[in-house]
């Protein structure tokens, strides 16, 4: 039997999310045809990207190195850290430029249903990390949800006494009141700030 | 239940289904648990976005005929939780791993779900949950038929006596013993009244706990062992 090659690259590029089998389809022509060479260096750098990047020693971030960009930058608050569940969330937050401390990554949250506890989310290696480097500020900023609550509490819970903040909850920016839940404006109330 | 008809439920449990669907597990008052798929939901312009959280009182109509039922409508009739943090949290994940572990599949059971309602209006409103936590596992296990026995001792079948000691079987019940006994048969009354106030409450936790585990044939909750580690 001859290898079909396309069929097998519109079948790999379906793993993709949000690509199914026609926008695979679409996406394997083009490279074929009109993008060899941008083909070439997409396949290297992925090739590259899945041997070489793995998780920071210390954040849990994705990175190639021993330590990610923001954990070796010297010129960031090393006495700060925010707890985030995904490293989509750090990418989030870094794109606001907002804040300058380091992050730990949860990759999750404690779900007692799907038997997700505190060793699956590193708590013990962020107990160290506070301990070792004199945290003085955590920032929690875990999702607002029944789990993301009960991660935030229960780091909270395991921490010697420094300071824990949440992010806070409410209006998203240019929003208009009428369209948001009732729930989000209860929160925005409760959290509002002093002008 | 006719499709579209609107009915209330309370979300136990939801997963991701693909890159923007949701799978729910659903505790409705008419038709007890059951698994229910809400297309699109976590794309922010989605109707059901934002509302398929737990400890929210939710009215939905939905359709299908196999198991896993697609969501059609949604609306939230009152929402329960309050998100300032706290370790009720911990109570609360309890509370739904035991609802979803326990329940069987559409077993409907209208006083289960004022019951299961009744808890987390009240969860709201209290500071201390371990009572509430109590009362309500023992009267889950009851309506589930796993009730445990508070009148009679399980050999002579004579009432609880108030100055004898017993020791507890979980799938049997109380058995009159003065070694190394679990209660009083002043402590069993206690119960039998809700009155947990006089009651070791380690004793009472291993009462409900122990009947609990033999409905699991023998598992533990997840929840228990993670937040065992907290209470030490």
């Amino acid at each position: 039997m001859t290898k079909d090659l396309l069929n097998d690259l519109i079948q790999a590029l379906t793993i993709l999310p949000g690509v199914g089998k026609k926008s695979a389809q679409r996406m394997a022509l083009y490279l074929l045809d009109k993008n060899k060479q941008g083909a070439k260096i997409m396949a290297s750098t992925l090739l590259e990207a899945v041997e070489d990047i793995s998780r920071c020693k210390r954040c849990r971030m994705l990175t190639s190195n021993d330590l990610c960009r923001v954990c070796s930058d010297l010129s960031r608050d090393d006495k700060s850290i925010c707890i985030v569940e995904s490293p989509s969330d750090v990418l989030a937050i870094e794109s606001t430029g907002g804040y300058k401390g380091k992050y730990f990554v949860l990759l999750g949250r404690l779900s007692p249903i799907e038997g997700v506890g505190p060793e699956e989310l590193g708590i013990d290696e962020l107990l160290i990390i506070i301990e070792s480097e004199g945290i003085e500020e955590l920032i929690l900023a875990t999702s607002s949800t029944v789990e993301g609550d009960a991660t935030g509490m229960y780091i909270k819970d395991h921490i010697p006494d420094i300071k824990v903040s949440r992010i806070s909850y409410g209006i998203p920016i240019g929003g208009e009141l009428e369209y948001v839940d009732s729930n989000t404006i209860a929160q925005a109330i409760q959290g509002r700030t002093e002008v | 239940m006719s499709p579209n008809e609107w009915e209330e439920c309370f979300l136990l449990h939801q997963r991701s289904y693909g890159d923007t669907s949701i799978i729910a597990e659903i505790f409705t008052r008419k038709s007890g648990k059951m698994s229910v798929i809400a297309r699109g939901a976590k794309k922010p312009k989605s109707k059901f976005f934002g509302y398929l959280v737990p400890f929210s009182k939710l009215q939905i109509t939905y359709s299908g005929r196999s198991e896993l039922k697609t969501l059609t409508n949604i609306d939230r009739e009152i929402f329960l939780l309050d998100n300032s943090l706290s370790k009720k949290s911990y109570s609360l994940l309890y509370i739904n791993e035991l609802m979803i572990k326990l329940l069987p599949k559409d077993a409907a059971n209208e006083d289960l779900f004022n019951l299961y309602s009744k808890f987390i209006e009240d969860s709201l409103k209290l500071l201390e949950m371990e009572f509430l936590l109590r009362n309500f596992e023992i009267d889950l296990l009851d309506m589930l038929g796993y009730g445990i026995n508070f009148q009679t001792d399980i050999d002579a079948h004579e009432p609880i006596d108030p100055s004898t000691d017993y020791i507890f079987i979980a799938e049997r019940g109380f058995q009159a013993s003065s070694k190394n006994p679990d209660f009083s048969g002043q402590d069993i009354i206690n119960i039998r009244n809700r009155n947990f106030t006089d009651v070791p409450s380690n004793k009472l936790k291993q009462l409900t706990q122990a009947t609990i585990m033999f409905c699991l044939e023998g598992k533990d909750l997840n929840s228990r062992q993670i937040f065992r580690r907290l209470q030490k």
